[in-house]
């Protein structure tokens, strides 16, 4: 009985260790990341997306084709501009935006890569790119998006947009510590040429994302406001992206 | 030392010549694998705020022995002890007095390795200590299974290197208790017990809940039959005796002893939450769910320690003196103690580490009876037993706060789970050489989360590069700065964004990692 114990022990401490070794022998070489990389870069188009999983080496995969991956690239807010991502990844992770076709899927070591497509939405017109002064990286539910600063009662106002079939409309507080102070909701009222279109809540529950159906305003040219209001204003410090999709 | 008969009513024989060569070459040994290890372990944030403690306390105690009248004025006292009174003296005394000793006066080591020597040291005694208390409740080679057990301990391990107090409280914290055991058939030992159990108090502020632990053990004791306790001596010692060493050792409570205690002991009922990850979530405010530290045990000791835990009890359970009852309850109190709704969140698993000697002692039973008699296969089942902690500890040294064990799939899987990553800012140590290479002259560096009084020391100890400086806290310093660090955290983010809105750059120059998991970025301004 005791021999049979003794076996079990061993044996338990025998697959722990080869579980480290395991654990221990996934992790990707700098070759083989290098060699991700140069095929990435050799292959990659200007408005191609590169996203890395799982979401926690996303420092080593900049480290690796941060030449590619501007601020912008890297704290994108809405993908769906992107027909080709580039998706760099171990561990058998998958990003969550890599949605689509897998075109193509290669290994290089323990680091793999697919090019993803799909339809990409055509931008008529971006909002945030049209307030540079407003726009700056910020941190939602622990990740980086690019997107308009608003502290709520705030307005930003985009005379002579072009409309198309949507707007596409996401946000959420930033950062934790205001999270953290205080649970009331952000209220964003879309108004074209004056009109309220949509009325919007956003919380401390993540970016969240909507489209507004604008179908009806399609080919026309019009002033588009965002009227940002919370009822207890302390700490509430949101943060949107927005733009207009044909 | 032979083992106990069950239902004799002792609670062990005294240990022998032997054995206490057996545990001063534990404690020795031991010792000198951490003074090795501590070299590479950057100096964690807390260290930074006891290094100037400790210095401020010792230069009290030089001040003690030249002008006593002058050090026992109050103005002298307040001076020296004001800062970081959130803490005992004892371990600040010790860090500053091994640093004067070794360091200064010697010259045989740096500074830091002279600060942290102490809790070394007494980190160590506790791998004796379990020796002791195993081979006098069980069996010499129980007591040495769990001595190896527990030096093999990953988060132990880290601890134990640093100027800081967890280690010591655990050594402190089992003293007391073995003492308390010893004193059930040895009278005389409930002094040593009150005796010890103040210097745990001087230690750390968690030796609170050592009275009503023993005294829940004392009630079971006497309510479960005999054999019994033969009074309750040990209780008055540690009432008289605790106070009295907590309040003589540490000046600062000489003054106002009730306002300062009462700010001692309230600073820690309300101390500030800090941020822990936990299953993707990150905890700021109460309160952390009651799984946290059940679960973070769970995934930071070696899979086999865990295993044999369990048989280890039931093994004990037929020892006398009701001793499973005591170790689970030391094991168990300081892990409910944080899972409580209301106890402040700290993270990480350093805050329990007092119930690690038991779940060693558990473990260590049942591993010395399971080989027991079964020769080479027994010596190779317990190498293999205390090898995975030992293996891992290794593996993930310097980054022990980043360890996790293969329950949890190492530091990878750990972080797919959202675990915390790391706390302390002391990896910052290992991306040194790199930027003692590379940076340039006079660069303006943002050191995130690294304590400053830590890259005072790594410059004073030649560490690092002594043109190389620091840009300050926060945006602004983020702003100004040349050179950008951010130490992961999930809280963290943020820093990392500041610096890409500040460079204009995401792309970093340098990511330290443990198995490909970062700890730390760097990002130069292009």
């Amino acid at each position: 009985m005791r021999r049979l114990l003794a076996l079990l022990v061993a044996l338990l401490g025998a697959g722990e260790i080869g579980s480290q070794w395991v654990t221990a022998s996934r992790v990707p070489s700098d070759d083989e990341w290098r060699a991700a990389a140069a095929y990435v870069r050799a292959n990659h188009l200007p408005d191609d997306g590169i996203v890395f999983a799982p979401s926690w080496v996303d420092p080593i995969g900049r480290l690796h084709v941060g030449d590619l991956v501007s601020v912008e690239e890297a704290a994108r807010p809405d993908r769906s501009r992107q027909g080709r991502i580039w998706e760099v990844s171990n561990r058998g992770a998958e990003h969550p935006e890599a949605r689509g076709r897998v075109a193509e899927s290669r290994v290089f070591g323990r680091v793999r890569v697919r090019r993803i497509e799909r339809r990409a939405a055509q931008v008529l017109y971006d909002f945030s790119a049209s307030a540079p002064e407003r726009r700056r990286v910020a941190e939602v539910d622990f990740r980086p998006y690019s997107c308009l600063h608003a502290a709520p009662p705030d307005t930003l106002d985009f005379p002579d947009v072009p409309l198309g079939r949507s707007i596409a409309l996401g946000g959420g507080i930033h950062d934790f510590q205001s999270r953290y102070r205080s649970d009331a909701p952000v209220t964003v009222d879309v108004l074209v040429d004056g009109k309220r279109l949509a009325r919007e809540r956003f919380d401390n529950r993540g970016w969240r994302r909507v489209t507004i159906d604008t179908a009806s305003l399609a080919g026309r040219r019009a002033g588009v406001r965002f009227a940002i209001s919370a009822e207890a204003p302390m700490a509430r410090t949101f943060c949107f992206h927005a733009e207009v999709h044909r | 030392m032979k083992p106990t008969r069950p239902g004799t009513g002792k609670a062990g024989p005294a240990a022998t010549a032997r054995d206490r060569w057996i545990a001063l070459a534990l404690v020795m040994g031991w010792t000198a694998l951490l003074l090795v290890a501590q070299r590479d372990t950057g100096i964690a944030r807390d260290e930074g705020y006891y290094f100037r403690a400790s210095r401020s306390a010792w230069d009290w105690a030089e001040q003690l022995g030249d002008d006593p009248k002058k050090a026992l004025s109050r103005a002298s006292i307040d001076r020296h002890f004001s800062y970081n009174s959130e803490h005992p003296a004892l371990m600040k005394l010790l860090f500053g007095a091994s640093e004067a000793l070794f360091h200064e006066r010697l010259g045989w080591c740096g500074a830091t390795t002279a600060l942290r020597f102490p809790g070394m040291l007494i980190s160590a005694l506790a791998v004796g200590l379990i020796y002791l208390f195993g081979a006098g409740a069980h069996s010499r080679g129980a007591g040495l299974c769990a001595a190896l057990l527990y030096a093999a301990l990953p988060r132990v391990f880290f601890h134990a290197q640093l100027a800081t107090f967890d280690g010591a409280v655990a050594t402190t914290w089992l003293a007391v208790v073995w003492a308390y055991w010893r004193s059930l058939e040895r009278p005389w030992m409930a002094w040593v017990c009150g005796l010890l159990f103040g210097v745990a108090l001087a230690t750390k502020l968690n030796a609170f809940f050592l009275p009503p632990v023993l005294f829940a053990h004392w009630i079971a004791n006497r309510a479960m039959g005999p054999p019994r306790s033969r009074g309750i001596t040990v209780f008055v010692a540690m009432v008289v005796l605790g106070p009295l060493v907590l309040i003589g050792h540490w000046p600062w409570l000489w003054a106002d002893t009730f306002a300062r205690l009462s700010r001692y002991v309230a600073f820690h009922l309300h101390h500030a939450y800090y941020n822990t990850a936990y299953f993707g979530v990150n905890y700021n405010r109460p309160p952390l769910p009651w799984s946290y530290p059940f679960v973070l045990t769970a995934l930071t000791t070696p899979l086999v320690t865990l295993a044999l835990a369990l048989p280890g009890l039931l093994l004990t359970l037929r020892r006398p003196n009701q001793l499973a009852w005591l170790w689970s309850v030391n094991l168990l109190v300081p892990l409910l103690v944080i899972a409580h709704p209301d106890t402040p969140i700290f993270g990480g698993t350093k805050h329990w580490l007092n119930a690690m000697p038991f779940l060693a002692l558990f473990a260590g039973v049942a591993l010395q009876r399971f080989t027991e008699g079964t020769g080479r296969w027994g010596v190779l089942a317990g190498a293999l037993a205390i090898a995975p902690g030992a293996v891992d500890a290794v593996h993930s040294h310097p980054f022990g706060l980043s360890q996790y064990s293969a329950i949890a799939g190492g530091a990878p899987g750990a972080a797919d789970l959202g675990m915390l990553r790391q706390f302390w800012g002391y990896p910052t140590r290992q991306i040194l050489p790199w930027m003692n290479e590379r940076l340039p002259r006079g660069t303006l560096v943002y050191w995130h989360d690294t304590n400053h009084d830590a890259t005072e020391a790594y410059q004073r100890e030649g560490l690092l590069r002594r043109d190389v400086r620091d840009a300050g806290m926060e945006e602004p310093a983020v702003r100004r700065s040349d050179a950008a660090l951010v130490i992961h955290e999930l809280h963290f983010a943020k820093y990392e964004h500041m610096i890409w809105n500040a460079y204009g750059t995401a792309t970093p120059a340098r990511v330290l990692n443990l198995d490909g998991v970062p700890l730390v970025t760097v990002y130069r301004r292009p």
